[in-house]
C-alpha cells in the first residue's frame, strides 16, 4: 500500500513508491528511494507538491496482548457476536486497544 | 415548569439554524445554487474557507492527493457536504459554552459525535456508495439530544449520568428512568425546530435501532453500526462506557465487504486525529 503525501508531511527514511519524473519523462529519483532531507529540498525546487510513498508496515501485535485486548473490549458488550462482522467489529477494535496497550507492556518489561 | 416544558422553551430559546452559520443564508438555502456561486460566495470568508479545506482534508484523506482550495474541497466532498459542514461547525460552535457535568463534558460529547460522524461515512464509502453526502452530518448530529439536557436539565442529567456509572446502564435506559424521556425524543424536537432534513431527523431519532419504523434507511443504519463500533473503540464518551449489539436486521440493510471494519479502522483513526483537531480546538 502506498499514498499521496504532501512534502511537507514527508519524514526522512520514507520509501518512494513510485519513480519521479519531471515534466520531460526524464527520471528524477527512482521509486524505492529512501527520502533524504536534500531530497525534499530538490523536489520543492522542481515544484513537486506531493509523492507517492509506501505505508509504513503496521507493527506485529503480540498475540497474547491482542487475547487481552478482546477480552477488555468484550467485557464491555454483554453480546457474542452473531455474524462474521460483528466479529470483524470486535477484532478491529480489540487490535486498537492492543496498540495502546503495547507501550505499557514495554515499560512494564523494562523493570 | 415540567421538565418537556423547560427543554421546548430551552429549543425556542435557540437560534434559527441559517441564521447561525457563519456564511450568508443563501449558501445554505437555495438548493440552485451552482458550485461555482457556492464557491465564490463562501471565499468572501476567508477563515471560513480555510476552515473548509482544512476539513475537507481531514474528512477525506485518501489517496488523491491534498485539497487546497474551496473549489477543490466542493468537488471531492460535494456542495451538500460542505453546506453541512458550514452547519456542523455553527452547531459545534452554539454549544460551546456548555459547562462540564461532573460524568460528562461537552468535549466527551463532541469527540464521540464526531467519531460517529466520520465512522458513518467510512461505512457508506466501503459500501461502494459513491455519494457519502450527508453521512458525515447525520453522524455529527444523532446525540444533540444530550446537549439539550446538558443545558436545559442539568439536575435531572447529572443524577441520569450517576445512574448509569454506577448501574452500568445505557444513558438512554438511565434518561428514560430519571428523566422520563430520552435523548433521541429530545433531539428531534430540536431537528423540527430546525427543519433539519428528514434524513438527520431520522438519524436523530433512530439511531437506536437503525430502522425508521421498521423501515430501512441506510444512512440511520450506518449511524446506527458506527455508534456501536465507535464505542467499541471508547472513541470520546456518549456518557455511558456500555456497548449494545448491533440490530440483526440492519445487517441485512448494509452491504458491507467481508472484513470491512479491520480495513475501517486504521483509515478512520487517521481522519479522527485531524478532524477532532480542528473541530475542538478553541
Amino acid at each position: 500500500m502506498s499514498k499521496y503525501v504532501s512534502i511537507r508531511d514527508i519524514a526522512v527514511g520514507a520509501v518512494l513508491a513510485e519513480p519521479i519524473l519531471n515534466r520531460y519523462g526524464h527520471l528524477i529519483i527512482p521509486s524505492g528511494t529512501k527520502i533524504e532531507e536534500y531530497h525534499l529540498a530538490f523536489l520543492e525546487k522542481w515544484g513537486i507538491t506531493k509523492i507517492n510513498v509506501e505505508d509504513e508496515a503496521a507493527p506485529e501485535i503480540d498475540p497474547a496482548l491482542l487475547h487481552i485486548a478482546k477480552e477488555r473490549v468484550a467485557e464491555r458488550s454483554d453480546w457474542k457476536p452473531s455474524n462474521p462482522l460483528e466479529e470483524d467489529m470486535i477484532n478491529a477494535a480489540a487490535k486498537y486497544v492492543a496498540q495502546l496497550l503495547s507501550p505499557l507492556k514495554a515499560v512494564h518489561e523494562s523493570y | 415548569m415540567n421538565l418537556i416544558d423547560r427543554i421546548y422553551d430551552g429549543i425556542h430559546s435557540l437560534p434559527v439554524l441559517p441564521t447561525i452559520c457563519y456564511a450568508p443564508n443563501d449558501i445554505v438555502d437555495n438548493p440552485k445554487l451552482t458550485e461555482k456561486d457556492a464557491a465564490r460566495i463562501i471565499s468572501t470568508d476567508q477563515v471560513l474557507t480555510a476552515k473548509i479545506v482544512r476539513a475537507a482534508n481531514a474528512i477525506c484523506c485518501d489517496n488523491n492527493g491534498q485539497i487546497d482550495s474551496i473549489t477543490q474541497a466542493i468537488e471531492r466532498l460535494g456542495i451538500t457536504d460542505v453546506k453541512n459542514l458550514i452547519a456542523a461547525f455553527s452547531i459545534i460552535d452554539m454549544f460551546s459554552k456548555n459547562k462540564s457535568l461532573e460524568y460528562f463534558s461537552p468535549i466527551d460529547f463532541w469527540s464521540h459525535s464526531i467519531g460517529v460522524g466520520l465512522m458513518s461515512r467510512h461505512i457508506g464509502k466501503s459500501m461502494g456508495i459513491k455519494n457519502v453526502e450527508n453521512f458525515f452530518l447525520a453522524g455529527i448530529l444523532h446525540d444533540i439530544g444530550k446537549l439539550l439536557f446538558f443545558e436545559y436539565a442539568r439536575v435531572e442529567y447529572s443524577q441520569a449520568l450517576q445512574l448509569a456509572q454506577e448501574k452500568n446502564m445505557l444513558i438512554r435506559n438511565a434518561e428514560m428512568e430519571v428523566l422520563g424521556i430520552d435523548h433521541s425524543f429530545a433531539g428531534e424536537l430540536l431537528a423540527e425546530y430546525w427543519k433539519l432534513p428528514r434524513t438527520f431527523k431520522h438519524a436523530i431519532r433512530y439511531h437506536h435501532s437503525g430502522l425508521v419504523e421498521d423501515k430501512y434507511n441506510i444512512i440511520v443504519a450506518s449511524v446506527h453500526i458506527a455508534d456501536i463500533m465507535t464505542r467499541l473503540l471508547s472513541i470520546g464518551f456518549p456518557g455511558d462506557s456500555g456497548v449494545p449489539q448491533p440490530n440483526k436486521k440492519v445487517w441485512a440493510i448494509l452491504k458491507l465487504p467481508p472484513a470491512a471494519f479491520s480495513s475501517i479502522t486504521p483509515k478512520f483513526l487517521e481522519n479522527y486525529r485531524s478532524t477532532t483537531a480542528l473541530f475542538l480546538d478553541h
